[in-house]
C-alpha cells in the first residue's frame, strides 16, 4: 500500500478510483463549530465529500495547513496550489474576532479550501500521490499520517532529497548521500555559473507579476467590491427616506413616491447580491492566483538553489580530484624518491640528507595546494607560505617545518591518510553528482511542464473570471432596468388619465 | 328711529355672524359663488379676473378617492429656456438665455428673472411665487459662473421657474409675466413697472395693523394642518436631499474606484500577452460601462436641484401662510374694532343720558339736523366696517382658495413630472448598461456557445 517512490503508477485506492476513474468532484459541504473536549478549545471542522458517494470525512484548518506543508516538501519542484491565508494578527486587531466566529470568514475558507482540493486531485502529479488520498480518507487521524512515511522520513532542507525516480535510489525521502557533510549547501546568494536561460527569463517574470498582482490590482479590484457594499447600504436608507416620505403624501403622489422607493429598495438588494458574487467568482480567484505568483516563484527558487547544489557538487567534486592527484603525484614521488635512497643508502656513497629533500619535496605540494581556492580541503599542515619569498618568510618555514616534524612523526602515513580519505570523499561527491545531476534535469523538465501546464490553467481561469465580472454586471443592470421600468410604466399611466 | 336704529343694528349682526362662517368655511360659500378680484382691491391695479374654480374644489375635498379621477386643468402655455450664451454688454459679461413662449422668443439675464420674481412676490403676495435657483455663491468667488454645468444646471431651474409661473391661473396671466415674456424693450419697462409696485406697496402696508406676536383666536384647522404639512414636507425634502448627496458622492467614487481597476487591468494586459485577447474587450466594456454611471450621476444631480427647489418653495408656502395668519389676526381685531363701534353706535342712539341730552341741545342750537348728522355718521361707520370687512374676507378667501387648490395640483403635476423624468432618464442610461456588457461578454465568449440566458 505505501507507494512511496513511484510517482506515475497510482496506488488504486478507494480514494484513488474516487476521484480519477469516477472524476468526481470534491465538495466541501459544511462547516461547523466543534471542539475535542467539553472544556477544550473549539475549532471550525469542514466537512469533505467526495462527489455523492459516502466517502467523506472532516478536517479543520489547521489540518489543512500542515497536509499543504508536507505536499511542498514532498513536492517541492511541484506547484502546490496556495489555501486561503491565516488570520493574521493585524486583521486580529482589526476585527477582534476570531475566524470561528465570523461567518463571512468560514463561507469564504469552505468556498477556498473547496477550490484547493479540486486543484491538487486535478493535478498530474498531486492528485496521485497517496498522502493526498490518505487526507481525504473517512475517519483517518492526520497525525497518524504525519507520524509514519513518507512524511516521517523527509529530511528538514528539501535539497538533501532524489525528487526523480532512478534506479536504487529511494524519491521523497531522507537520502543519505546527500545528507552527508561532504555535500555543500547552497547560500541564497550563490550566483550560477551556468543558469537556464529559460528558467532566468522565468525567475525575472515571476517576480514581477507576484508583485504587480498583489499590490496593483488585487487592492484596486478589492476597492471597487467594498465601495459597491458602501453604495448597497445607501441604497437602503434611500429607499427607507422614500418610503417614509410616501406615507406623508396621498393619492398618485404617494404612489409614485412609493414606487421609487421600491425601486430603491431593489437597488439595495441587488447590489448586494451583486457583491456577493463578485467576492466569490472574481474577488477570490484573483487572491489564489496573487497567492500562486507567489508559490511560482518559490519553486523557482528551489530549482535555483538545486542547480547551485550540482554545481558546488561538481566543484568540490573537481578539486577534490585535484588535491587527490597531487597527492598522488606526492606518493609517487616520495616512492621513487624512496627507492631510489634504498638503493643508494646500499652503495652507501653521498650520504643525502633525506630528511631536507623530504622537505623541500614536502614544500612544494604544499605551494600547489595552497594555490587551489577550495576551502573544504583541509591539511594538517598549515604552512602556505608557497607564494612568498623573503628573509622571514624562509624563517618562517624553517620554524613551520621543525614544528611539523616535531608533531607529525609520519609524513607518509599522514599523506596516505589523506588519499584515502579524498578517494572517499570523491566516491561519495560522484555518487551524489551521480544522483543530483540527473535529478536537476528531471526537476528543470518536470517544473517547466508545470509551468506550461499552469500557465494554460491561468488564462482558462482568467478568462472564466473575466467572463464572470461581466455577467455578473449585466445580470445587475438588467434587475435594476426592470424594476425602474416597471416605474416607468406607472407614471405614464397617471398621466395619461384624464 | 329707535326702530332704525334696531333693525340697522341688527343687519349689523348679522353681517358679523355670516362673516364669520365665512371664515371657517371659505371654501362652502366659493362653491356657490365664484370669488371676483375687484379692481377695488388692493392687489393690482390692472387684471380683472373672473376665475372660476368650482370644478376645482372637488381635488381638495376628496383627496384619497381622486387619485385616479383628478384633473389637471392645466393651462397650456408652453414655456422654455434654453440656449445660455455668454453675452458682454457695457462692462459687464454675463450669460443670457433664450426664453421662448408661444408667440415670442427674448433673450434675458439671470437680473432679469429675479426682477420677475420680485415684482410678483410684491403684487401678489397671497400666492406661492416659486422660488429662484440659488445665487450660487461659490461658483461667483470661484469664478466657475460661466462654466458648462453650473449654467446647464441653472437653466433647468430657471425652466422651471417660468413654468410654475405659467402654470398658475393669477400669476401666469399677469401683466408683468407677459412682459417679461414678450417686450422687446424690456429694461425701460422693468423699472417703471418696480417704481409702481414699491408705490403700491407702501398702501397696502399702511392699512394692515402688523401685530406679529399676538396669535389669531380662531385658528382654522385647515391652515394648521397646511402648515403642518408643510412643515413635514420640509422636514422629508431635507433628509432626502442628504440621503441623495451622499448616495451621489458614493457613486461618484465608485466610478474613480472603476476607472483605477480598470487602468490595473491594463497594466495586467501589457506584461501578459496571452491575456490580451480577452482583456481588452473588458476594458473597453468597461470603459463604456464608467461612461453611463457618470451620465447616470449627472441625472441624479438634476434630482437632486429639483428637490432643492421643492424645498424653496414651501418655504414660500410657509411665508404665504404666515401673511394669511397675519390678516386673520387683522380681520379679528377689526372685528373686534367692529363691535366696540356698534357698542358706540347703540349707546349714541339711545339718546340716554345726560351727555347725549346735552349734545342734542347743542346740535339743535348749531342748527343741525342731530337724526340726520347720527344717522350719517352712523351710515359712514357701518360703510367702513363693510368695507374692511369684505376686503377681509376676500383676501381669505383667494388665498386660501387659489393656493391650497394651485399647491395641490402643483405638487401634483411635478412630483409626477420630475419623477417620471427621472426615472425615464435613469432607464435610458441603464438599458445601454446592458447592451454594453452584453457586447463585452460575446466578445470574450468569441467562437464559443454563448449562454442562452444573457441574449
Amino acid at each position: 500500500m505505501s507507494n512511496r517512490n513511484s510517482l506515475k503508477p497510482t496506488c488504486d485506492c478507494a480514494i484513488d478510483r474516487a476521484l480519477h476513474r469516477d472524476e468526481n468532484y470534491i465538495f466541501i459541504t459544511g462547516a461547523q463549530k466543534q471542539s475535542d473536549s467539553p472544556s477544550g478549545k473549539s475549532y471550525i471542522a469542514y466537512y469533505i465529500r467526495i462527489g455523492v458517494n459516502d466517502i467523506e470525512t472532516k478536517r479543520r484548518y489547521s489540518e489543512f495547513e500542515s497536509f499543504r506543508k508536507a505536499l511542498t516538501l514532498l513536492h517541492p519542484a511541484l506547484i502546490v496550489p496556495p489555501i486561503p491565508e491565516k488570520h493574521s494578527l493585524v486583521d486580529y486587531a482589526a476585527l477582534q474576532t476570531r475566524v470561528k466566529d465570523d461567518l463571512p470568514m468560514v463561507e469564504k475558507r469552505k468556498r477556498m479550501l473547496q477550490t484547493f482540493l479540486n486543484r491538487v486531485a486535478k493535478h498530474p502529479e498531486l492528485g496521485k500521490d497517496h498522502v493526498f488520498h490518505r487526507f481525504l480518507e473517512s475517519g483517518g487521524s492526520w497525525s497518524d499520517v504525519l507520524h509514519s512515511p513518507p512524511l516521517s522520513t523527509l529530511p528538514k532542507n528539501p535539497l538533501q532529497m532524489v525528487i526523480s525516480k532512478q534506479p536504487d535510489v529511494q524519491a521523497h525521502t531522507f537520502n543519505a548521500v546527500l545528507s552527508s557533510n561532504l555535500i555543500p549547501t547552497p547560500s541564497a546568494a550563490y550566483q550560477l555559473k551556468n543558469p537556464d536561460p529559460r528558467f532566468e527569463e522565468s525567475e525575472k517574470f515571476t517576480f514581477r507579476i507576484a508583485n504587480y498582482m498583489s499590490n496593483n490590482l488585487d487592492k484596486s479590484q478589492r476597492k471597487v467590491i467594498r465601495r459597491l457594499g458602501e453604495l448597497a447600504n445607501d441604497y437602503a436608507e434611500l429607499g427607507a427616506v422614500y418610503n417614509g416620505f410616501s406615507l406623508n403624501e396621498t393619492g398618485a403622489v404617494a404612489n409614485a413616491i412609493e414606487k421609487v422607493g421600491q425601486a430603491v429598495d431593489a437597488s439595495y438588494t441587488e447590489t448586494g447580491q451583486m457583491v456577493t458574487s463578485l467576492e466569490g467568482e472574481f474577488a477570490e480567484p484573483i487572491q489564489e492566483h496573487a497567492q500562486f505568483a507567489q508559490i511560482i516563484k518559490q519553486v523557482l527558487k528551489f530549482r535555483h538553489m538545486k542547480h547551485a547544489q550540482v554545481e558546488m557538487i561538481e566543484n568540490t567534486l573537481n578539486n577534490k580530484k585535484d588535491t587527490l592527484d597531487n597527492l598522488l603525484r606526492m606518493e609517487n614521488e616520495a616512492k621513487r624518491l624512496e627507492e631510489a635512497m634504498t638503493r643508494e643508502r646500499t652503495i652507501g656513497a653521498n650520504a643525502v640528507n633525506v630528511d631536507e629533500i623530504n622537505q623541500t619535496e614536502d614544500e612544494n605540494p604544499y605551494r600547489t595546494m595552497s594555490n587551489s581556492s577550495s576551502s573544504t580541503v583541509r591539511l594538517d599542515r598549515p604552512s602556505s607560505s608557497g607564494n612568498w619569498s623573503g628573509g622571514p618568510m624562509k624563517v618562517i618555514s624553517a620554524v613551520g617545518h621543525t614544528l611539523q616534524n616535531i608533531i607529525d612523526v609520519n609524513p607518509e602515513a599522514t599523506r596516505r591518510n589523506q588519499i584515502g580519505m579524498s578517494k572517499d570523499a570523491m566516491g561519495v561527491l560522484q555518487e551524489a553528482l551521480d544522483i543530483t545531476k540527473p535529478d536537476l534535469a528531471a526537476i528543470s523538465t518536470e517544473l517547466q511542464a508545470d509551468l506550461d501546464r499552469f500557465q494554460t490553467e491561468k488564462i482558462q481561469d482568467m478568462r472564466d473570471m473575466l467572463i464572470a465580472y461581466a455577467k455578473i454586471h449585466i445580470r445587475y443592470c438588467q434587475k435594476v432596468l426592470y424594476y425602474y421600468s416597471k416605474l416607468d410604466m406607472i407614471t405614464n399611466i397617471l398621466l395619461i388619465e384624464p | 328711529m329707535a326702530q332704525l336704529t334696531d333693525s340697522q343694528f341688527n343687519v349689523q349682526w348679522d353681517i358679523l355672524q355670516s362673516s364669520d362662517n365665512g371664515l371657517l368655511d371659505p371654501l362652502n360659500e366659493m362653491s356657490n359663488e365664484p370669488a371676483i378680484l375687484s379692481s377695488q382691491n388692493c392687489f393690482t391695479e390692472s387684471s380683472h379676473i373672473d376665475i372660476d374654480i368650482s370644478d376645482k374644489k372637488s381635488n381638495f375635498s376628496n383627496d384619497s378617492n381622486s387619485s385616479s379621477s383628478s384633473s389637471v386643468n392645466i393651462p397650456q402655455i408652453i414655456v422654455k429656456v434654453k440656449e445660455p450664451r455668454k453675452e458682454t454688454e457695457q462692462q459687464s459679461t454675463f450669460i443670457s438665455y433664450l426664453v421662448e413662449s408661444q408667440n415670442k422668443k427674448v433673450r434675458r439675464r439671470f437680473q432679469d428673472f429675479v426682477w420677475l420674481h420680485n415684482v410678483l412676490y410684491i403684487h401678489f403676495p397671497a400666492c406661492f411665487v416659486p422660488p429662484l435657483p440659488d445665487k450660487h455663491r461659490l461658483e461667483y468667488v470661484k469664478g466657475d459662473r460661466f462654466s458648462a454645468d453650473f449654467t446647464e444646471k441653472r437653466r433647468i431651474s430657471l425652466e422651471r421657474f417660468i413654468q410654475r409661473i405659467a402654470r398658475h391661473p393669477i400669476l401666469g396671466k399677469a401683466e408683468f409675466f407677459i412682459m417679461f415674456l414678450e417686450s422687446s424693450e424690456f429694461n425701460d419697462a422693468s423699472s417703471r413697472a418696480l417704481r409702481e409696485g414699491q408705490e403700491t406697496m407702501m398702501d397696502t402696508i399702511g392699512d394692515s395693523l402688523l401685530n406679529a406676536f399676538s396669535k389669531i383666536r380662531k385658528p382654522d384647522a385647515r391652515f394648521i394642518e397646511m402648515k403642518e404639512h408643510s412643515d413635514l414636507m420640509e422636514q422629508n425634502l431635507d433628509m432626502l436631499q442628504k440621503t441623495l448627496l451622499r448616495t451621489n458622492k458614493r457613486y461618484e467614487d465608485l466610478c474613480k474606484d472603476y476607472q483605477e481597476f480598470t487602468a490595473s487591468l491594463s497594466g495586467l494586459s501589457d506584461m501578459e500577452p496571452a491575456f490580451q485577447s480577452f482583456l481588452i474587450p473588458l476594458i473597453a466594456g468597461l470603459n463604456e460601462y464608467t461612461k453611463h454611471m457618470n451620465q447616470l450621476r449627472l441625472e441624479d444631480e438634476k434630482w437632486q436641484i429639483e428637490i432643492q427647489d421643492y424645498m424653496a418653495y414651501y418655504h414660500t408656502v410657509k411665508d404665504v401662510l404666515k401673511l394669511r395668519d397675519q390678516k386673520q389676526l387683522d380681520f379679528e381685531e377689526l372685528s373686534d374694532y367692529l363691535v366696540s363701534i356698534t357698542e358706540d353706535k347703540i349707546k349714541f342712539g339711545e339718546n340716554s343720558g345726560v351727555a347725549s341730552y346735552i349734545t342734542d341741545k347743542l346740535n339743535e342750537v348749531r342748527g343741525a339736523d342731530a337724526d340726520k348728522i347720527k344717522r350719517e355718521r352712523l351710515n359712514k361707520m357701518d360703510e367702513r366696517v363693510k368695507e374692511i370687512q369684505e376686503a377681509i374676507d376676500q383676501s381669505l378667501h383667494i388665498s386660501t382658495g387659489f393656493s391650497d387648490q394651485i399647491r395641490k395640483e402643483d405638487t401634483f403635476f411635478n412630483n409626477n413630472k420630475s419623477t417620471e423624468m427621472y426615472d425615464v432618464l435613469k432607464t435610458y442610461t441603464d438599458a445601454k448598461s446592458v447592451q454594453v456588457w452584453r457586447n463585452v461578454v460575446q466578445a470574450l465568449e468569441g467562437g464559443q456557445d454563448i449562454d442562452p440566458n444573457f441574449l
